[in-house]
């Protein structure tokens, strides 16, 4: 396990998942920031690194992480984060 | 010792075939050299035996045991150092010396190694080209991986580097097997066992300087 690796590419991931999940909420409502940010704005995050930082991969597949498993532990931490933050949201705001 | 075998390896890019039924097989303790003029194939071989670009036909085997190209990245017995600089350029050396190694003893393999101290908190993108190469290769080289794909090491590397850089695979090569490209055919010659030259998609073997001359990877003159 890389712990250290594995969050690096999660924030790069979410760098831009959560611009993209936060304008849809501004423009929408921010339950739709939550449920984006656990799903399409996954492929939103990809895109962009892949767009600007798709050489950095070779970092990850020297320590033997391919990119579907990278994917896959961003889904589900950011389901893990989103599961309660979109329940207090429900309660509080709503 | 660990031996890799590389059996029928072919690629083609729509009607054009880039590598031709390419076997070799590399030991533990040796180091390989692929040469080859560009657009050979050279890069493409190394991408291919890490597992990052489908082969048409491959059959790669580790200790008699065949695995599946996309089980080579997971496996982590195979290191590739590409082409181009892959560490992220907004992070100090010494954060991505720890993103690599956990553990402190591992960290100070490459804190300790020479010429380190000099350029370790520097920011990736503020490093020499000399520098860079360097510690990415010192990164990739200490991971557990028994074998290690090096796609150009020596490329415009000053002097001075290109020395660290040979000493440091010959230390590698007592614990691993090396397959190495570069156009810098007089760096490679001197730190590899055996080599071969990529021409029209054949791996043509190659002992010495006048084998390429008579190959037509270098001109006589």
């Amino acid at each position: 396990m890389y712990p250290k690796a594995i969050w690096k590419y999660f924030l790069d991931i979410n760098f831009f998942n959560i611009v993209f999940s936060l304008t849809i909420g501004f423009v929408l409502d921010f339950f739709w920031s939550f449920i984006l940010f656990c799903s399409f704005g996954i492929l939103v995050g990809y895109l962009g690194f892949q767009l600007f930082k798709r050489q950095e991969y070779y970092t990850y597949y020297n320590l033997g992480y391919t990119k579907s498993l990278l994917l896959k532990k961003v889904w589900f931490l950011n389901l893990f984060i989103s599961i309660p933050f979109l329940l207090i949201y429900i309660i509080v705001i709503k | 010792m660990n031996l890799l075998e590389v059996n029928q390896l072919s690629k083609s890019y729509r009607d054009k075939r880039i590598l031709n039924n390419i076997n070799f097989t590399c030991n533990t303790g040796e180091i390989i050299g692929a040469f080859g003029r560009n657009g050979s194939g050279k890069s493409t071989l190394l991408k291919i035996l890490f597992g990052t670009l489908k082969a048409n036909t491959l059959t790669i085997k580790i200790n008699s045991r065949t695995i599946p190209q996309k089980k080579i990245i997971p496996s982590k017995t195979i290191g590739y150092l590409p082409q181009h600089s892959f560490l992220p350029k907004e992070l100090k050396v010494r954060e991505v010396i720890s993103l690599f190694f956990e553990n402190g003893d591992a960290q100070d393999a490459i804190f300790y190694a020479p010429r380190v101290a000099s350029f370790d908190s520097k920011k990736i993108n503020t490093l020499s080209l000399g520098e860079l190469r360097y510690l990415e290769l010192l990164l990739i080289g200490n991971l557990h991986h028994s074998f290690l794909l090096l796609d150009e090491p020596f490329s415009m590397i000053e002097p001075l580097f290109k020395e660290i850089i040979a000493d440091f695979l010959m230390q590698l090569k007592k614990t691993k097997g090396i397959i190495i490209t570069d156009h810098y055919y007089e760096d490679v010659l001197k730190i590899t066992n055996r080599n071969f030259l990529i021409k029209n998609g054949n791996a043509i073997h190659i002992h010495d300087k006048n084998d390429l001359i008579k190959n037509g990877y270098l001109n006589s003159a």
